[in-house]
């Protein structure tokens, strides 16, 4: 064997170094700009139990809490609560410690609460964090709802970087009693500190994430839930919401349609969604988005692309829109969109478009759980990518686990940093043999 | 041995044109003198700014009002040829800030809203004051929605309880004008 000669292993040494430094300078780079964005946190608020029986005439206390996605700095909560006045009186209200009572209204059927932290401006929060607790007095025999108005609710958070609050609240869920002769034992569902589908309906269900794209005379609403579910979203040019679209089977994720919209139109909308048992209603935030015209322009200032669900058995649908510089949808694209996966095992349908918006269907012909990207180009221009899981068990893990593991970083991003990771790896593994030959 | 030394050469400058493009990639464009409100919580938008600058000799050379664009910048072009070293900027329920001007190049100063009583200060009156106006509806021209978003709620609270503190002074040691308090 002939021995690699001082001078030959030294450049060798010298390009690794320099491969190695130029790795980390265009990571860093990456990285600055990519991934140290804050996360904002999102909230579910409900009160425990969700379910119960109560015995006439005994006081019946709630526990206010809010399900976060990670913990937070809080700064504030605001609830506003409705009740049958003849079926339940509120009693009192008491903060949880930390917490102080800002401000209450009280009057019967409706209550509204703001607490602060005690002291200091910000609170600690963690993923599941407890506000009050609301006793009531029962005062009739019969079912009784216990109603969080999401339009005059809020949890008040501070970003990470400690340079905005916001609005948490994600959704709400109300709570349905019954209510028993003053004999019989309170009946309350148990709660697991695991979630799972047979126990979601006791304040475990949450809408993990809303969105729309907006056309024309439509919308497409993009919902994904917690656990399996079915979905309704109540919709119009007001907030009093007077349409409404309702899915067809139980899911974790749903695409709705709104049709019959009027063009260039503020529209409300809100995603509500019942549990398991159908007894507890879980109420989205109400948002708004407007309506477009189809532009005749040929340029194209930005475009949207959309892969949904993230996560799916066998089968996503791609959703690309592409606005001109005043908003307005281009429907001309067709013959010059494609799209490209970086797996074989996928099949891609031929997109359509209807009113400015192209869809195609994606489906996984693979046996194996794969990360597959999907993008999408306008001729030479990059349209988008997207990162899709494909996982042919997802079926059967939705009914054995029910956690969900969400990533707050896109899967582009991680993708990149493993690769990134792994070409280190190589690198510090070649050295390590030039080392030791020497 | 000659060769060695051209290959390392070679691969410096491939180095140092690939450490020039990532800088010239992350670098902030090349801009005139701004001044950049940031921090700005919700649609609150301000219209116009008070600026006071001063020289190196603390002799104030600029005391005017300025238009704000897009609700964030400041042109500062009336500022370059007067030698101003520091800038005091008040806009209305905001606390007053201060920065150094650095001459052709984005200026930021991060604000503090929720001065309710317009006294430059952030303290428990003005907490006070939103505290007693949560949920009900903003007037035309309520000081009590701090993040301008049309309702008074513990977002508009919270911002007030983080804000605590106090503005700063004028340079000349004059009180501010009535329109930016």
């Amino acid at each position: 064997m002939k021995a690699r000669t001082p001078l030959r292993s030294e450049r060798l040494v010298f390009t690794i170094v320099v491969i190695i430094t130029v790795i980390l300078l265009v990571g860093s780079a990456i990285l600055q700009r990519i991934v140290f964005k804050a996360e904002s946190v999102n909230g579910a608020l409900h009160f425990t139990p969700t379910t119960l029986v109560a015995p006439l005439g005994k006081p019946l206390s709630l526990v206010l809490q809010s399900d976060f996605d990670a913990s937070s700095l809080g700064a504030g909560i605001q609830v506003s609560i409705d009740y049958d006045p003849t079926a339940l009186s509120l009693d009192s209200v008491k903060p949880s410690s930390g917490w102080t009572t800002a401000k209450i209204d009280k009057s019967p059927g409706t209550v509204f609460w703001v607490a602060v932290p005690s002291g200091a401006a910000v609170s600690s929060l963690s993923t599941r964090s407890v506000f009050a607790t609301f006793v009531f007095r029962p005062l009739k025999n019969g079912p009784a709802e216990i109603k969080i108005d999401p339009t005059r609710s809020a949890i008040a958070l501070m970003t990470s970087d400690a340079t905005a609050v916001y609005n948490a609240l994600n959704s709400v869920q109300n709570s349905v009693l019954t209510i028993a002769p003053s004999g019989a034992s309170p009946i309350v569902a148990s709660e697991s500190t695991e979630p799972t589908p047979t126990n979601s309906g006791f304040g475990l269900q949450r809408l993990v994430s809303t969105d729309e794209i907006a056309l024309p005379q439509a919308a497409i609403v993009l919902v994904k839930l917690q656990f399996s579910g079915r979905v309704v979203v109540n919709f119009g040019l007001t907030s009093s919401l007077s349409g409404s679209v309702e899915s067809s089977s139980s899911s974790m994720y749903h695409a709705l349609k709104l049709s019959g919209l009027e063009s260039a139109k503020t529209y409300y909308y809100q995603v509500a969604t019942t549990d398991s048992q159908g007894s507890s209603k879980l109420l989205g935030a109400v948002k708004s988005f407007q309506t477009v015209a189809i532009s005749r322009n040929l340029n194209v200032d930005q475009y949207s692309f959309q892969v949904f669900p993230a996560t799916a058995r066998d089968q996503v649908k791609v959703y690309i829109t592409a606005k001109d510089d005043e908003g307005n949808l281009l429907g001309n694209l067709q013959k010059t969109l494609s799209l490209k996966a970086s797996r074989g095992e996928v099949k891609i349908l031929p997109l359509s478009e209807v009113d400015g918006l192209y869809q195609a269907t994606v489906e996984y012909t693979g046996t194996n759980r794969h990360a597959v990207v999907i993008s999408a180009t306008n001729g030479n221009q990059e349209v988008g990518s997207q990162a899709v899981i494909f996982d042919p068990d997802l079926i059967a893990k939705e009914a054995t686990s029910g956690n969900q593991f969400i990533l707050s970083l896109s899967e582009n991003v991680v993708a990149t940093l493993i690769g990134l990771l792994a070409l280190l790896a190589v690198l510090t593994a070649l050295l390590w043999k030039l080392a030791r030959s020497r | 041995m000659k060769g060695n030394r051209l290959t390392g050469a070679v691969l410096l400058v491939a180095v140092l044109a690939l450490v020039g493009g990532i800088l010239f990639w992350t670098r902030d464009d090349d801009v005139a003198t701004t001044v950049e409100l940031t921090n700005l919580p919700g649609q609150f938008c301000p219209k116009e700014a008070w600026i006071v600058a001063t020289d190196n000799d603390n002799r104030v050379v600029l005391d005017a009002m300025q238009q704000v664009n897009a609700c964030r910048f400041i042109a500062a072009d009336s500022l370059v040829g007067l030698e101003a070293q520091t800038v005091t900027i008040k806009v209305a329920r905001v606390l007053a800030g201060k920065l150094a001007l650095r001459v052709d190049e984005a200026n930021r100063l991060a604000i503090t809203v929720g001065d309710v009583t317009g006294d430059n200060s952030i303290d428990g009156r003005d907490e006070k004051i939103v505290r007693s106006r949560l949920a009900l509806p903003p007037d035309s021209n309520s000081a009590t929605d701090i993040n301008a978003d049309g309702r008074i709620d513990v977002i508009d609270l919270a911002l007030v309880r983080i804000g605590k503190k106090v503005g700063e002074t004028r340079p000349d040691g004059q009180p501010w004008a009535e329109n930016v308090l």
